[in-house]
């Protein structure tokens, strides 16, 4: 499990990856990612159509029990966050729809998750009440938009500045994936070890 | 018509146009006496501007594509030439006249060392970095270089090349030379040990940062002045070789008066659309390469602009930065490159607010190109000609006015052109001819090399080798390089005009067209086309063939069209048809 300090650290690692993100990008980028609604459509499509469905799908087809069922089929609904936008960055993708997919996700989050959630789990046979709490989401907006707005201003400012912070925001996005994926065995050994076969 | 007068070869029909086009016909004499006065001079006014906080800009700015940069205020350009000045007759003990070679890409350090090298009444001779050992080796032999400045990321071809010169001096620059710190560490850090682009360097050299600390102390004692006040017009400023698209390179001897004068010839024509001072020039183009050599480095810079310089315009998105972070308001390229812009989203959905022109040269601008180019920057964009043996301008469209498509416009002021035929007369009004000029931008000849300077200079008058058309307001239409046509069963194909045909097809990214041999014909034209990749539907040689079939005569039309990934391109982005040419032969023989 993470721990009270990782997960502040983390989140400030957010900040500086998303303050670098931003700092690649100017206003045109997002007016250009604006003219592309059909890009935004296909991703709430997937990530709130396709994922839930599979997430319920393999929920089934593995026999969970309820517990197991219901966190399964949230955890397929809770939209993409900031790791995204670095994969977006690196992969030499249109980063702005990436910033604009999630920020538009986040905030249908507040709406659809508990919908989905209860659609699935009755479909499941089971009930469930879930509601996002909104300081939430204004968490995760806060943390995703003002570093990028931010990035976007220094650059403006002064474009060496901006390149800089660009490294430095990539550079962590890098160390943050490499942290995340390396590590995350050790620290579930407990839970890895307590969890039986048959699920 | 038949009551018209017949056409007088001698009398100049253009001049009529330049009173519309707000172009002044008399050529002024130029005011300085040598480029080193012009620098220094002009960048003394500007730095006062900008002292009095009239002007806002520095001289010179480089941007690498991940968008950091650094800046020569021009205060700076003089103060680091003089010092480059200092080392190169001071320092080294080099006298006027020898030739300095300079090989770096677009970067700060180039017009220190360029600007160095013609304050210290030296010969520049500006070598492409991309060169092979040999062609580095025939270029510093010829020119008798003695003296090298070359960038670190170059220097692994110089033991070897070294060897076999007479270059007694190494000067190594960066490419982040004048760059603020951080910029600068990260480039070289990026340099060193993520590219890994940094050869180690093993022949004895000197960093052009000592090089300049060192001229700079020699100053005190021996003002830079000295070296440059007794250089006038007719000294030799640089030795220009010329691309080997043709043959083997040589040496166009450009005078002081050459350059100033073409100089004076390019801002006559783009005056309508040009503001002292306030000019930012995007300069993708190489400044070893003598277009962007005299308009952007010497020409705009003359009227105080803002020069933007970016070190490796390939691929294109390199320039994003660049156009993103500055307010470009002026362009020089060639047809490459304003075709690959117009193929980038970010360029087309927010072309830059404050474009006010382009000048396009290098190599014949697909009318295609120029119309899509006007289209989504609202700008005009002028088409130019010249050559490296005419420092370069020798015509150009005007600004104002109805652009002509395919036109190279009308020649300069002060130039003299005649269109000439086989016979070495002047042909008849609307018939090709090849061109000649005379004028104050013709080269002095080709450095130690009098068969070829006869074989092209005849009485004043340089006989280009490309074939044109005048129309009666004296508006030239080029035709074809006499090399480059093809003979099918005795009719001429120009392949430009073949070109052109294939470039209206959307789906048609770039082509290239050329003569090969042919049992039947004598010659057959075949045409080389990549595919535009964003277009839906796969092209096909036969919507080519169609095509061309649809609106070129029987002869023109090509036998055969090769679909490929890419062609051959020079640095400066001229397509080579001499290596498609070669690679056809190659074909041909081994069947």
């Amino acid at each position: 499990m993470i721990t009270e300090f990782e997960t502040r650290l983390l989140g400030i690692m957010m900040m500086v990856i998303m303050l670098g993100m931003g700092a690649s990008l100017t206003w045109r980028d997002f007016l250009i990612a604006f003219r592309k609604p059909k890009g935004v459509l296909v991703g709430m499509l997937c990530q709130f159509g396709i994922m839930p469905l599979l997430g319920f799908a393999l929920a089934m087809a593995l026999d969970l029990s309820p517990g197991l069922t219901v966190g399964l089929i949230l955890m397929a609904c809770m939209p993409g966050g900031t790791t995204s936008n670095i994969f977006s960055y690196f992969s030499k993708g249109v980063l702005a729809l990436s910033i604009l997919m999630t920020t538009i996700c986040t905030l249908a989050a507040l709406v659809l998750v508990p919908l989905l959630l209860e659609f699935y789990s009755s479909m499941a046979g089971l009930s469930s009440e879930f509601k996002i709490p909104a300081s939430s989401v204004a968490q995760v907006l806060v943390v995703l938009l003002v570093p990028t707005v931010l990035g976007m201003v220094l650059r403006k400012l002064n474009p060496n500045i901006g390149a800089t912070i660009e490294l430095l925001g990539g550079f962590m996005g890098i160390v943050v994936i490499v942290f995340l994926v390396a590590t995350w065995v050790p620290r579930n050994h407990r839970l890895l070890a307590e969890t039986p076969w048959p699920v | 018509m038949k009551n018209e007068p017949p056409f007088d070869p001698t009398h100049s029909p253009w001049l009529a146009t330049y009173a519309s086009a707000g172009i002044v016909p008399q050529l002024p004499t130029p005011q300085h006496a040598s480029i080193a006065e012009l620098v220094q001079e002009r960048c003394a006014h500007f730095a006062a501007e900008q002292a009095a906080k009239r002007l806002q800009h520095p001289a010179f700015s480089c941007v690498m594509p991940n968008g950091m940069n650094g800046r020569l205020s021009f205060s700076q350009v003089n103060s680091q030439s003089d010092a480059f000045a200092g080392y190169l007759r001071q320092t080294l003990g080099l006298k006027a006249g020898d030739r300095v070679a300079v090989q770096m890409p677009n970067c700060l350090a180039y017009p220190v060392v360029a600007f160095g090298v013609l304050k210290a009444g030296c010969v520049l001779v500006n070598t492409n970095p991309l060169y092979t050992e040999s062609e580095m080796v025939h270029q510093f032999n010829d020119s008798g270089a003695a003296a090298l400045v070359v960038m670190d990321m170059f220097a692994d071809k110089l033991p070897a090349v070294l060897l076999r010169t007479g270059v007694k001096h190494v000067v190594l620059a960066r490419v982040d030379a004048f760059f603020p710190v951080v910029p600068g560490a990260v480039i070289r850090g990026v340099q060193k040990v993520w590219s890994r682009v940094l050869p180690p360097v093993t022949v004895p050299h000197v960093r052009l940062s000592q090089a300049l600390a060192q001229g700079s102390a020699t100053l005190s004692a021996s003002p830079a002045r000295t070296y440059w006040q007794d250089i006038n017009h007719g000294h030799l400023a640089a030795l220009q070789y010329t691309g080997g698209t043709t043959g083997v390179s040589k040496g166009a001897m450009l005078s002081h008066g050459n350059l100033l004068n073409n100089v004076n010839q390019m801002l006559a024509m783009g005056a309508t659309h040009m503001e002292q001072g306030r000019e930012c020039v995007l300069t993708a183009l190489p400044l070893y390469h003598i277009f962007a050599f005299t308009a952007n480095l010497l020409g705009f810079l003359s009227i105080g602009a803002h020069n933007v310089l970016i070190p490796s315009p390939r691929p294109v998105q390199n320039l994003q930065r660049a156009v993103e972070n500055f307010p470009i308001t002026w362009m020089t390229g060639v047809n490459t490159l304003f075709n690959g812009l117009l193929n980038e989203e970010w360029f087309t959905a927010y072309p830059p607010r404050q474009l006010k022109a382009s000048i396009a040269g290098g190599t014949a601008l697909h009318s295609a190109v120029a119309q899509r180019w006007v289209e989504v920057t609202r700008t005009p964009i002028a088409e130019g000609y010249g050559l490296t043996e005419t420092s370069p301008v020798v015509s150009f469209n005007p600004l104002r006015g109805t652009p002509r498509l395919s036109s190279i416009g009308i020649p300069a002021p002060g130039t003299e052109l005649r269109l000439v035929g086989d016979d070495g007369s002047a042909v008849a009004p609307g018939e090709p001819g090849e061109i000649c000029v005379r004028g104050p931008q013709v080269m002095q000849g080709y450095w130690n090399n009098e068969a070829e300077t006869a074989g092209v200079l005849t009485d004043g008058w340089l006989a280009t080798g490309d074939v044109a058309v005048m129309e009666p307001d004296g508006f030239l239409r080029i035709v074809d390089r006499k090399k480059d046509l093809v003979l099918v069963s005795g009719f001429n194909v120009y392949p430009n005009e073949v070109e052109d045909t294939i470039a209206q097809l959307e789906s048609v990214l770039e082509v290239a067209v050329i003569g090969v041999p042919d049992d039947k014909t004598g010659e057959a034209v075949r045409a080389f086309v990549v595919p535009n990749p964003d277009f839906r539907d796969p092209l096909t040689t036969e919507q080519v063939l169609a095509h061309c079939r649809k609106h070129l005569t029987a002869y023109k039309v090509p036998r055969s069209v090769v679909l490929r990934d890419e062609l051959p391109k020079s640095p400066i982005g001229k397509v080579l048809r001499k290596t498609l040419k070669a690679e056809a032969q190659v074909q041909v023989r081994s069947h």
